[in-house]
């Protein structure tokens, strides 16, 4: 029967405030050289995007000068849009590497927080200061954890400022996995919750070089898994079909922008498309692609048009969409279940610091 | 008031019980010395005291009545872990700004004099001092925080003779000026009567003894006579331990002092060195500690 | 290194005694500081009015437990040797009876050259010298040692049948 002894909560706890700033000055003692090393990469980031965007920048002016946003087919802005169609390589660096942020503040500022004290023996040291050892960690944590929200808030809010042009062109799309999850607050929400389970991972292993690996691997993990997949299948909860716009193919995932062929919910982002047949049964890929090739093959469409030949052969085009309004009804939900995360890690990273003997 | 109380202390890892049933009420004031084989549990007693492990059973309170580890305790207990820890990678300046805010009470002119005195510079990185200058930066830190108790695990274990000097020059001397208590663990007994004055032996996690040294060395004697009548000295003493020739025996044995002497038996004087080793080679003497100030619990309760 | 500080350091007092320790001696260590107090008496390299080194300093140099010193000194004080001033610290009050410097001298000579050799001739050993030296040391100054159970004195061996 194993009964811990506690020492009991009391009244003098409020004799003991808080001291903020004591911790702020340790944390900066101890963390200096990362979190300087992190700022640079911070701004170096920032740096990069926007003396790369100033080319973009420009072209987006003269874009909106001629009117383009409007009319896509004046004379001038199919150049501009070919332009930007070529100009995205900076632009997917920059998004992969706001990728690695929350890896790289997981592994170098979260994993070492804990595992490094425990295995250099020097927790023995800080645990038995006057501060206690539950409000260093929950202290230090806070403070490391305003510093990353902080920082890479703004980082997001560049690459968006990057990103503006491309998604009034129609380019890229703030809906796409890539710049879905590097917003600011998505970004920052990442960043957290790598953050919390590095500490979280380091304080439960005990050794740091495992940590880090363990905090790579989960955290890069689930921003691969969120790429390919978990955006796409948050986004595709609760869509609206509609059987209004132009048949494009089911190749969908775009922005419906304004002044393109399309009619439909302005600005939405697309999500599947799929054919019904006569009797409203769902075709399957091969039929559809079999339709679209009649569709746009035969030589009676040309006169018809894709619509009147569809409606002709009783075959219906839906496409699902999220209308854009939308969009930041899916950041918060994504950004939530982030930070729950996140503070469940945190408290169950106090609770292991406070019952470790 | 007790600087630190035991009552039926007893700590668990996984299957090994290092500490069992320790009892312990050390006066306030003191320079405690806490001996024992290695692996006897005195490094688990002293980090119970600090609130760096919890007990299994049974309680242990510091400073009269403050919980171990607690958030009063943590100010006023400062504590050196064995091979003085420190940040490696910080400067000796940085290191002491960490402790300064890690505490709401340092203070810091007595550090910087201190390190001063000792020739540390400032802005050497602590990773790079040697294990002496470590020890004393560690010591220096904890009594800047201007503890009522100051444990030390093992403080001397890795020092060179001079280190080992200066380092005990400077808790005795930090005592000297502001009179707080300090347990320091050893497992070398031959140096302890110069600095401690109360002693507890631990074994397999059980005290062996404990007590002022002065009252310990005037209540044990080494009894010699003729061998056959070694029983008669039983009867009337508490034996430690009898070493038997073939003709006479010496017998260490507790007395009150009012015993009488057989006779045709000596009586001389024990050393510290001597009475500690002997209880340690016999597990069952055992000698009851002071005063208790709880009552008995059940194994398995906490006396909160 | 300490040593070359305190030579180097022209501001530092020179105390007025300096204390050794012999940690095996089997002498507790108060006693030890209280003999050597009455033995600078005795021969005058301490004089009325000479102030006692502070608690603290003697602890730094020494390194032992401050309570043993501060023991030591109110054992001179109650013997009368020193009279404490509070705030000032512990001065000598009393001046024995000196045995004067070349009395010593010819005391140690006549020792040396008689009893001692002596000894040795009789085939005692340097510990066998002491043993018989303390015994009859003890039977002159008829101390016995065994009436007084709160205080140590020493080392007390009762040499009985042996």
């Amino acid at each position: 029967m194993t009964t811990v002894a506690v020492a009991p909560v009391s009244p003098r706890r409020r004799e003991h405030p808080v001291p903020w700033k004591a911790m702020a000055r340790v944390t900066w003692l101890q963390r200096r050289s990362t979190l300087i090393g992190l700022l640079l990469v911070f701004v170096a980031c920032g740096v990069a995007i926007v003396v790369g965007q100033a080319g973009t920048h420009a072209t987006y002016a003269s874009f909106v000068a001629n009117g383009c946003v409007q009319n896509r087919f004046h004379v001038p802005c199919v150049t501009f849009e070919n332009w930007f169609a070529e100009s995205t390589d900076l632009f997917s660096a920059m998004v992969i590497a706001l990728h690695v942020v929350p890896v790289v503040i997981g592994v170098f500022v979260g994993a070492p927080l804990l595992s490094r004290e425990l295995e250099s023996g020097t927790f023995r040291f800080t645990w038995t200061q006057g501060v206690g050892r539950s409000r260093a960690v929950v202290t230090t944590l806070v403070i490391l954890a305003l510093f990353v929200t902080v920082a890479t808030c703004v980082l997001g809010l560049v690459l968006n400022w990057f990103a503006h042009p491309f998604e009034v062109i129609g380019i890229e799309s703030q809906w796409q996995s890539g710049l879905f999850d590097t917003t600011g607050p998505m970004l920052a929400a990442w960043t957290l919750f790598g953050l919390t389970l590095g500490t979280f991972l380091g304080a439960l292993i005990g050794r740091t070089v495992a940590a880090m690996a363990v905090t790579a691997a989960i955290v890069g993990g689930l921003l691969v898994a969120s790429f390919v997949w978990l955006v796409a299948r948050l986004e595709a909860i609760g869509a609206l079909a509609t059987n209004r716009l132009m048949p494009m193919g089911l190749n969908v995932g775009q922005l419906n922008v304004p002044g393109s062929q399309v009619n439909g919910p302005v600005g939405s982002w697309l999500v599947r498309a799929w054919f019904t047949g006569p009797g409203g049964k769902r075709l399957d890929a091969s039929a559809a692609s079999n339709v679209i090739g009649r569709m746009y093959g035969g030589p009676a469409t040309g006169k018809v048009g894709p619509s009147r030949w569809l409606s002709v052969h009783h075959y219906i085009y839906w496409v699902s969409y999220q209308p854009a309004s939308r969009f930041w009804v899916f950041q918060v939900i994504a950004a939530a279940i982030l930070v729950v995360l996140a503070a469940l890690l945190a408290f169950a990273t106090v609770r292991i610091v406070a019952r470790r003997a | 008031m007790n600087v630190v109380e035991t009552s039926r202390l007893a700590k668990r890892y996984r299957r090994t019980w290092a500490l069992r049933d320790c009892n312990l009420a050390v006066p306030a004031g003191r320079i405690v010395a806490l001996v024992g084989p290695n692996g006897a549990g005195k490094t688990t007693l002293l980090h119970c005291a600090v609130g760096l492990c919890t007990a299994t059973n049974g309680s242990i309170t510091v400073l009269g009545d403050l919980g171990a580890g607690s958030l009063e305790a943590l100010e006023r207990v400062a504590f050196v872990a064995q091979d003085a820890p420190l940040y490696k990678y910080l400067s000796v300046r940085s290191m002491v700004a960490v402790t300064r805010n890690l505490n709401s009470r340092f203070d810091q002119a007595q550090a910087e004099e201190r390190l001063r005195g000792l020739e540390i510079p400032p802005d050497r990185k602590v990773g790079k001092l040697s294990g002496g200058q470590r020890a004393q930066l560690a010591l220096t830190l904890a009594l800047a925080r201007g503890p009522d108790l100051l444990v030390l695990d093992e403080p001397l274990a890795r020092l060179d003779p001079l280190a080992r000097h200066d380092f005990m020059a400077l808790v005795m001397a930090a005592v000297a000026a502001s009179g707080f208590s300090v347990i320091f663990s050893s497992h070398v007994v031959s140096e302890l009567e110069r600095f401690a004055d109360y002693l507890i032996v631990l074994a397999n996690g059980r005290v062996q003894m404990v007590g002022d040294i002065d009252d310990l060395l005037t209540s044990h004697k080494v009894l010699s006579g003729p061998a056959e009548e070694s029983d008669l000295v039983g009867e009337q003493f508490t034996v430690v331990q009898t070493r038997k020739a073939t003709r006479h025996a010496e017998i260490l044995v507790r007395t009150t002092g009012e015993s009488q002497l057989p006779g045709g038996w000596e009586s001389d004087d024990v050393s510290l060195e001597e009475l500690v080793l002997a209880y340690l080679r016999d597990p069952s003497a055992s000698m009851l500690p002071g005063p208790l100030a709880t009552d008995e619990l059940e194994v398995g309760e906490v006396a909160r | 290194m300490r040593i070359d500080k305190e030579v180097c350091e022209p501001e530092a007092l020179v105390p007025s005694m300096v204390f050794r320790l012999e940690p095996r001696s089997g002498v507790p260590t108060y006693l030890q500081l209280v003999h050597q107090v009455e033995h600078a008496l005795r021969l005058g390299y301490l004089i009325h009015g000479d102030q006692l080194p502070r608690v603290k300093d003697v602890v730094a140099s020494l390194s032992i437990n401050p309570n043993t010193v501060l023991k030591a000194y109110r054992d001179l004080e109650q013997k009368g040797l020193t009279i404490g001033r509070p705030g000032q610290g512990t001065f000598i009050a009393a001046s024995p009876e000196t045995v004067g410097l070349e009395q010593l001298t010819s005391l140690r000579r006549s020792l040396a050259s008689g009893w001692l050799k002596q000894a040795a001739a009789a085939g005692l050993d340097e510990q066998g010298t002491i043993a018989l030296f303390m015994a009859a040391l003890r039977d002159f100054h008829d101390r016995p040692v065994e009436s007084r159970p709160a205080r140590r004195d020493g080392r007390q061996r009762r040499v009985g049948a042996a």
